[in-house]
């Protein structure tokens, strides 16, 4: 994939941000009586998984092309 | 240890009366940290689109702004159905906010663990061990 750097950092910013919601869900999910609520969050914490899998992958590519710090 | 408080505490988190509608006041609380964080990634999500050139990861980007987009539209539809959220109701929302503020005030005076909860010197080695952590 061809990259420019301020992209690699944008990613590395996503990804770090992904990483905190993904462990926060998936603590406070824990804490949650709602069933609906828990639903929700039981998604969240699935799709969080995908994306943050698609941006290491990406930041992996990244990384083997040079354009990383 | 001292017990003394310059604040009096009004709650008194061992009495049962106190514990009525907790869940559901927790799981507001818990909706409404979610929600921030599913609006916060939307606009990180949009920042990260416009800043990149390479249609792979607009691609890529568009699709998780997408996905977020509806996420956000989900928990915000079960809030304003639960009555957690008045988009609508400025009056019921500032009341809301404010018994949640109130709520939140006395709970954070509670000395819920007023001994020393502290694993140190349970475990072999620190996190941080094999880099040195303790010396850094």
């Amino acid at each position: 994939m061809k990259s420019a750097l301020h992209e690699t950092l944008e990613v590395h910013e996503l990804a770090a941000f992904k990483t905190i919601c993904l462990t926060t869900s998936k603590t406070m999910r824990a804490l949650v009586s709602d069933p609906e609520l828990k639903d929700i969050m039981q998604q969240d914490v699935e799709l969080t998984h995908v994306q943050l899998q698609e941006l290491n992958s990406v930041l992996a590519n990244y990384v083997q092309a040079g354009v990383a710090p | 240890m001292n017990m003394q408080q310059a604040d009096p505490i009004k709650m008194d988190y061992l009495d049962p009366a106190n514990a009525l509608n907790m869940p559901e006041m927790a799981d507001m609380t818990f909706a409404m940290d979610f929600l921030s964080r599913v609006k916060e990634g939307v606009r990180n999500l949009s920042v990260a689109l416009t800043e990149s050139v390479s249609p792979d990861l607009r691609a890529l980007l568009r699709t998780q702004l997408r996905q977020g987009i509806a996420l956000h539209q989900e928990i915000s539809e079960l809030m304003i159905r639960k009555k957690w959220f008045h988009p609508y109701g400025l009056k019921e929302q500032f009341q809301l906010d404010m018994l949640s503020l109130q709520n939140t005030l006395e709970i954070s005076k509670q000395r819920f663990f007023p001994d020393d909860t502290s694993r140190k010197g349970m475990f072999d080695r620190t996190p941080d061990a094999h880099m040195g952590g303790s010396e850094a």
